[in-house]
């Protein structure tokens, strides 16, 4: 039997610009974002509640499902071709991703999304 | 004696055997529970609803399962150290995979938690915030699981091996895994404890 040292090979360089990391996770954040921001819009605006409500079984949900994957395969295109040569500051980005994923978490929290959907309603 | 299965999984690295043994352990263990305790009506429910309930909570299951391994192999892409890379690639294509199959039974079963006398009325009438705050986070983190694992999946399978020496594209690829599984894990405790209060 191999053993883990004995199996182990050196890996090879990087075949990708780093651009093309940073477009898939920032895609992915703003795809996220999509949807906190269409379930607070949601809330607001019963026309827009209504709008979006593509399966009446699951409601409103369905057309939040929508912005997400739009927003999110929508941007990764986006991206992706316009970083894909690029070679970005990493840390810096993905420092920028986290701080996305905050927000989106944070939108989907429903005291929060409640909170910030009642000021807009002059609540 | 050789057993060819026996030394074909000790050929494997550690995770995959993990996964293989855990994967086929659990199903052993509630298939031999279920044939010896319950008719599999009395165990899944007499409803269409129970068989998509069942199926939804399996799914998260295997997908819990998957997605734990695969968070440790990532913590060891962290640190620099790991060499079951190829394990990595494929547990969190999986974990990507089975999110999806999650979501989309997910999906199915929301239109039972939504009908009339479904569980949300049940709640909204005796106990809302289980629903406005528990239920509706829920809903939600879960999608937050796809977009992660997916994006963790295609870091790992188009840098390949290589990624391993990038210090910052390997933090970002585990940190990923990561995430998803912390999404996965608040998505599957909230949708056990609300099963348990009221099932579809």
């Amino acid at each position: 039997m191999n053993t883990v040292s004995e199996a182990y090979q050196e890996p090879p360089a990087l075949k990708f610009s780093t651009g093309v990391a940073m477009a898939v996770l920032l895609a992915a954040a703003i795809g996220l974002l999509s949807l906190g921001l269409a379930n607070i819009y949601s809330a607001i605006d019963t026309g827009f509640r209504a709008a979006i409500t593509l399966n009446s079984g699951i409601g409103p949900y369905s057309g939040k499902e929508v912005f997400l994957f739009a927003g999110w395969f929508g941007s990764w295109m986006v991206l992706h071709f316009a970083l894909r040569r690029r070679e970005v500051n990493v840390k810096k980005w993905f420092g920028v991703f986290m701080g996305l994923m905050f927000v989106a978490t944070l939108l989907v929290w429903p005291p929060v999304f409640a909170v910030i959907a009642d000021a807009f309603m002059g609540g | 004696m050789e057993i060819p299965i026996i030394n074909r999984i000790r050929r494997m690295e550690p995770s995959l055997a993990t996964l293989l043994i855990l994967t086929v352990g659990a199903i052993a263990v509630i298939g031999l529970v279920a044939a010896i305790t319950a008719p599999v009506t009395d165990l899944v429910g007499d409803t269409q609803w129970h068989y998509v309930s069942a199926f939804h909570g399996l799914g998260a299951t295997v997908f819990l399962l998957g997605s734990t391994i695969a968070v440790y192999l990532a913590w060891r892409l962290y640190t620099g150290q790991l060499t079951a890379f190829r394990d990595l690639k494929w547990l969190t294509a999986f974990s990507a995979f089975m999110s999806a199959v999650t979501i989309a039974f997910g999906n199915w079963i929301y239109i039972a938690y939504r009908a009339a006398g479904g569980p949300r009325s049940y709640f909204l009438g005796t106990l809302p915030e289980i629903h406005e705050i528990f239920f509706e986070f829920k809903e939600f983190i879960a999608l937050f699981t796809l977009p992660m694992m997916l994006a963790a999946t295609f870091l790992l399978w188009r840098y390949g091996p290589g990624i391993v020496k990038h210090k910052e594209l390997r933090a970002a690829a585990s940190l990923s895994v990561l995430l998803g599984w912390v999404y996965m894990i608040l998505a599957y405790v909230l949708g056990a404890a609300i099963t348990k209060l009221r099932g579809v």
